[in-house]
């Protein structure tokens, strides 16, 4: 555990500077957790030499911190609006795992409870929910 | 984030000296997770727990603080009256550790109830080879105890390995199993976690993104628990290791078995802690003799979170919170030809540090020239097999007036083993889906816990903090499901209000 304070200036510039570099391999959080916690250190408290080394370290690193965010967001959107338009390779950079037995049988259940025909629900629908089951039970391994 | 907890532990201390007529605990809490057997166990790495409760004196720590705020030790510091220190801890620090254990259950339980990937009944894994698919309640029975032997083997086996290991300082050994076991941990639980939840979501969510998610989290948690980060991300690093950790544990274990589990691992924390001969026990005291800070442990800290390293102190000894699960990752060198997935949970097992309780004292000792009021330091004795984390609560107060990088200095340590644990004991509990039994266990892991804390302050030395919640626990649990649930439904059924 690590209180800041109780760290020499030199230890400080020293974390500072490792949490910065590290940032550089595609790490924006260590970024953003590097602006916020030295943050105060950098700004709040009265200044010594290793200050200035700091301050610049904690811009840099809320300035590449919001770069990432952009560029994250940016990516994101496009994937969802343009992801059925991409074809194979949409479907190849989608995160989706097929779901497994278990899971089928207590959707199935759920959806089948809420919508049984005995009990007011639709048979069409019902149908539905049915055919859909054997498809997935079928499709998914 | 530290900054903000010394200006606040430091405004309380002052108003505490202002006040000093009022009784208030410091704003500290340490709760060390102690895990052994990292590199023990390969398979059932359990971390026995030791808690290790010291006591810590408020109005010492208040002269810490002082000292370290003034630079004047001798004329501040209080009078301390050991009648006052018992009484004086224990409710903040009661209260510092209920939110992380708190904390960790809503996140197994929320993760288990929106999600169906972790609902037990999947794979078996190596752990608990035998089913309890059995006709006959007989044989379910006896394939349990079968299941809980096998496990407490591996457990048993874990943490003599890491004894054996810390016996001969094999220091290096173990701090770079544990290093590995939080790697495994972070990622590979990670990204199965990811998947889950995003399968549940029914979102599709590109790959790319969860690659850099997986890589973003896993690698500021290495920083941030074996190197250095702020305390607040620290403890957020063990609890959400601790919650991964108990899911895939009431993933794969069967029904029974894990009751059987739950109660053989309360009694194997009693015995291996307080028995003379019990290996944490020995672990304890050779670290004691040595008065070294030993390896890393994974401590969980409500004031900081620390890894001892094998580090020579007095200089800056390191504390990494390491998860329990490192000493499951300890027996993965004996299961290489297992299945991925009996790997990953060799890894999960081996998590675990060993005390860093007793590091942390073993330096206070060493650094504490002045009238240190370090209460009996006790190693945690780390958790060798499975998963589970020893769980220790220490509480130390060291009155050094050096500034140390010693955070962990004050509080409650808490293992991680006992996070794990509790969280199965209340996932399973709320599996019925009835929110009277998950309440009533809830609350008697909460009471267990202050039994536990108070119990550490009377005795002050390292105590176990597994058994007492856990028998109160299954305790409740078992008579809500089959005694009070029955009753109360009559009784709202007769229209009798109580």
């Amino acid at each position: 555990m690590v209180s800041l304070e109780k760290k020499t200036p030199e230890e400080r510039l020293n974390i500072c500077r490792k949490y910065y570099l590290g940032g550089f391999a595609f790490l924006p959080l260590l970024w953003f957790i590097n602006a916020i916690w030295f943050y105060k250190q950098a700004f709040k408290v009265e200044p010594y030499p290793e200050q200035t080394q700091i301050r610049k370290y904690v811009i840099r690193s809320a300035i590449g911190t919001f770069v990432w965010i952009l560029i994250i967001l940016v990516w994101n959107i496009m994937f969802q609006v343009f992801r059925t338009k991409m074809g194979p390779a949409g479907d190849y950079l989608t995160f989706v795992v097929p779901p497994n037995k278990t899971r089928i049988r207590d959707a199935y259940k759920r959806l089948i409870i809420l919508n049984h025909p005995d009990r007011g629900g639709s048979p069409y629908v019902a149908a539905k929910i049915n055919e859909a089951k054997d498809y997935f039970e079928s499709g998914a391994k | 984030m530290t900054e903000l907890l010394h200006s606040q532990a430091d405004n309380i201390l002052i108003n505490d000296y202002e006040r000093s007529d009022v009784a208030v605990l410091p704003d500290v809490a340490i709760i060390q997770t102690s895990t052994t057997g990292e590199n023990v166990s390969s398979n059932a790495a359990t971390a026995s727990s030791h808690a290790r409760v010291e006591p810590v004196d408020p109005q010492d720590h208040e002269t810490t603080r002082r000292h370290r705020r003034d630079g004047n030790p001798e004329e501040q510091r209080p009078l301390n009256n050991d009648h006052e220190e018992i009484f004086k801890y224990g409710a903040s620090h009661v209260v510092k550790l209920f939110v992380p254990v708190s904390l960790c259950m809503l996140i197994v339980i929320l993760t288990i109830k929106t999600t169906s990937s972790y609902t037990p009944g999947g794979a078996t894994w190596a752990y608990t080879p035998f089913t309890e698919d059995k006709p006959t309640n007989t044989q379910k029975i006896l394939f349990s105890l079968a299941n809980t032997f096998i496990f407490m083997g591996f457990v048993i086996t874990a943490t003599v390995i890491l004894i054996l290991l810390y016996k001969f300082k094999c220091y290096k050994i173990i701090h770079g199993w544990l290093i590995l076991t939080t790697l495994m941990l972070l990622f590979f639980f990670l990204y199965s976690y990811f998947s889950s939840i995003s399968a549940s979501l029914n979102r599709p969510i590109d790959m790319i993104t969860i690659c850099f998610l997986t890589w973003n989290i896993g690698v500021v948690g290495m920083f941030c628990v074996h190197w250095k980060g702020p305390l607040r991300i620290q403890q957020a690093y063990l609890i959400m290791m601790s919650a991964l950790l108990a899911l895939v544990f009431y993933k794969f274990l069967p029904d029974w078995t894990g009751w059987l589990i739950l109660g053989v691992i309360s009694i194997w924390d009693l015995i291996a802690v307080l028995c003379p001969k019990g290996p944490l026990r020995i672990l304890v005291e050779t670290a004691q003799e040595r008065n070294e800070p030993i390896f890393p442990a994974l401590i969980y800290s409500s004031t900081m979170v620390y890894m001892i390293t094998a580090v020579d102190p007095p200089a800056e000894p390191e504390f990494t919170p390491v998860s329990v699960n490192s000493t499951t990752a300890g027996k993965k060198s004996h299961h290489l030809d297992l299945s991925l997935f009996e790997k990953k949970q060799f890894i999960l097992v081996n998590v675990g540090e060993p005390l860093t309780d007793e590091q942390r004292n073993e330096r206070a000792t060493i650094r504490n020239n002045n009238a240190r009021r370090q209460l009996i330091p006790r190693a945690d004795v780390p958790q060798t097999e499975g998963r589970r984390e020893p769980a220790r609560y220490v509480v130390e107060r060291s009155n050094s007036p050096v500034p140390d990088d010693d955070d962990d200095e004050k509080g409650v340590k808490l293992g991680l083993g006992d996070f794990i644990f509790y969280s199965i004991l209340l996932a399973k509990a709320s599996a019925l889906g009835d929110w009277n039994v998950t309440i009533a266990c809830y609350l008697s892991l909460l009471i267990g816990l202050c039994l536990t804390l108070l119990l550490l302050a009377i005795f002050r030395k390292a105590l176990p903090a597994l058994p007492i919640s856990i028998t109160f626990g299954l305790v409740l649990y078992f008579s809500t499901v089959y005694i009070i649930g029955p009753f109360t439904a009559e009784l709202s059924t007769g229209q009798v209000f109580i």
